[in-house]
């Protein structure tokens, strides 16, 4: 115990215990918006659409977490706009941004003259390396979320679950869906921060799934699954910092222990 | 009497492909229409186009605008259309009849709250109100689905095939449910079956490309030919059901 206390000296620690609140927060409210309203795969295309921003910004000498946010936001939209306009089939559109993104990642980095930055650690992520400037951005995007959660629960709650009665009733559902996709955005840029752009989608899911195999009510998964997350984000800290291996790969390995818990558990109380 | 919907000369095409070429129909207040037609026919696009979903590439469609609080319309969705596996109960399904021409804020006030507690007994689902929808039978869905589409007291109802891939005794309970409620609301009912829908309904719009509204519940085998409207006349036994007139076969 004395030696967790100790650990708290050391800022860059006190920094990844506030990532892993601020993570568990936004993937809570994020996650449960993207899981309920399967649009996981949509996610996967952001995710890997926004390398494109990080390579980008390492090639104009920009904050690489900046430019993933600016590229993120844009594919967001773009796969909307590829779908509506363009007439492509969603995954395929997924499909295209995400490639698209990687391939114009690779080449500017490769491009940068010089010092190349490491690609593992926005493949794999490192909460010990989150800098207060991430910080400030993480609690911005918990701010904006939570207030617009809070303000809008209701419209965005059946939006999710269904939008031709959204529509039909006159809410704007088009601009509510673009929002949304901005923010599910966002936070999976500065998730990569934490467990990279390979393992970010399983701290928006692997927390949800577990909690809805307890409730089935929007509002319960979203503070469910911010207290799982924040659990198997912080125990995987302390997993990483102990067996001495990286925090993304410990951080998703407790929360896939902490869902096999739940599943056996949700198994028992039928037996019970 | 008063327009609620009124459909000029309206097209959609998707594509290439035009589905709905021109057609004109006027919903007034009280009427209860049956909306017939074959599958990829045009019907589930002419509800799009009424409910907004879709907007016309030509002619024009005029709501009416609510004077009161009632919206002007109440929808029943296919109900396989609806993903059951959505984090939300009975309850909080049917308030959402309430969020039409609410403000973005929207917080549900304790008499609309009674006012779902209502519906939800009238629709025989209050017991099950705090179950997740996925739980519920295709039936039951069915009911909390009518419930939020009554809930606000639309002065519109919109049924989309309510008939498929449900219970019969749901079937039943609506059909006697749909009369009564006719005396406040009008009603568009479309259904795959014509047999069943004839007794109840007023009159009776044949959707194929085009759309023929026949003034009178009773239709015979060659008007449908004349509409242009080929389908299946389907009798049950159990349900009630208007027998076609007699008409004589030229040999």
């Amino acid at each position: 115990m004395n030696e967790l206390i100790a650990l708290f000296s050391y800022d860059f620690f006190t920094n990844a215990f506030l990532a892993a609140i601020l993570a568990s927060v936004t993937c809570g409210i994020a996650g449960s918006y993207i899981v309920s309203r399967r649009i996981v795969f949509i996610s996967g295309g952001i995710t890997h659409a926004s390398f494109g921003g990080v390579g980008i910004a390492y090639f104009m000498g920009l904050n690489p977490i900046l430019g993933a946010a600016v590229f993120g936001v844009l594919s967001a939209l773009g796969i909307q706009v590829l779908k509506d306009r363009g007439k492509v089939r969603e995954d395929s559109a997924i499909a295209i941004w995400w490639a698209f993104g990687m391939a114009v990642g690779i080449i500017c980095i490769a491009l940068t003259p010089g010092y190349t930055p490491n690609l593992m650690s926005f493949l794999f992520g490192n909460i010990l390396t989150v800098t207060h400037f991430d910080l400030y951005l993480f609690l911005g995007l918990a701010i904006a979320l939570i207030t617009f959660f809070s303000l809008f629960f209701n419209r965005i709650l059946y939006i999710a679950f269904d939008e031709d009665f959204a529509r039909a009733n006159h809410i704007p559902v088009r601009t509510f869906n673009a929002i949304l996709i901005s923010l599910v955005a966002l936070t999976i840029v500065l998730n990569i921060k934490v467990v990279g752009i390979i393992l970010v989608l399983s701290l928006l899911t692997i927390p949800q799934t577990a909690v809805n195999l307890f409730t089935k009510n929007f509002k319960q998964l979203i503070w469910g699954s911010s207290i799982v997350g924040f659990v198997g984000t912080f125990s995987g800290l302390l997993f990483s910092y102990y067996a001495d291996i990286p925090s993304g790969a410990a951080i998703i390995f407790t929360l896939v222990f902490l869902y096999v818990t739940f599943w056996v558990v949700s198994k028992l109380k039928y037996l019970l | 009497m008063e327009h609620l919907i009124e459909i000029n000369e309206v097209s959609f095409a998707y594509d290439q492909e035009v589905i709905l070429d021109s057609v004109s129909l006027t919903i007034n207040d009280k009427d209860f229409i049956g909306v017939i037609g074959p599958n990829g026919g045009g019907k589930t696009t002419l509800l799009r186009l009424i409910l907004g979903t879709e907007i016309p590439q030509s002619g024009t469609i005029t709501t009416l605008e609510s004077t009161d609080k009632r919206p002007l319309i109440g929808y029943l969705p296919q109900y396989q259309k609806i993903d059951k596996s959505f984090p939300i109960n009975v309850f909080d399904v049917v308030r959402q009849g309430f969020l039409s021409g609410a403000g973005a804020l929207k917080r549900f006030s304790k008499e609309e709250n009674e006012k779902t507690a209502d519906i939800l007994r009238k629709v025989g689902m209050y017991e099950y109100r705090k179950r997740p929808i996925g739980e519920l039978s295709g039936g039951q869905m069915q009911r909390v689905f009518l419930g939020r589409a009554l809930v606000n007291e639309p002065r519109l109802l919109i049924l989309d095939e309510p008939n498929t891939y449900v219970d019969n005794q749901f079937e039943n309970d609506l059909y006697n449910m749909l009369t009564a409620l006719n005396e406040r609301m009008a009603i568009l009912l479309v259904s795959h079956d014509l047999g069943t829908i004839t007794s109840k309904v007023k009159s009776i719009a044949c959707v194929n490309r085009t759309l023929n509204h026949h003034m009178s519940n009773k239709i015979t085998a060659e008007q449908l030919n004349d509409y242009n409207c080929p389908i299946q006349i389907i009798s049950h036994g159990e349900i009630p059901h208007t027998v076609l007139p007699h008409h004589h076969h030229k040999h």
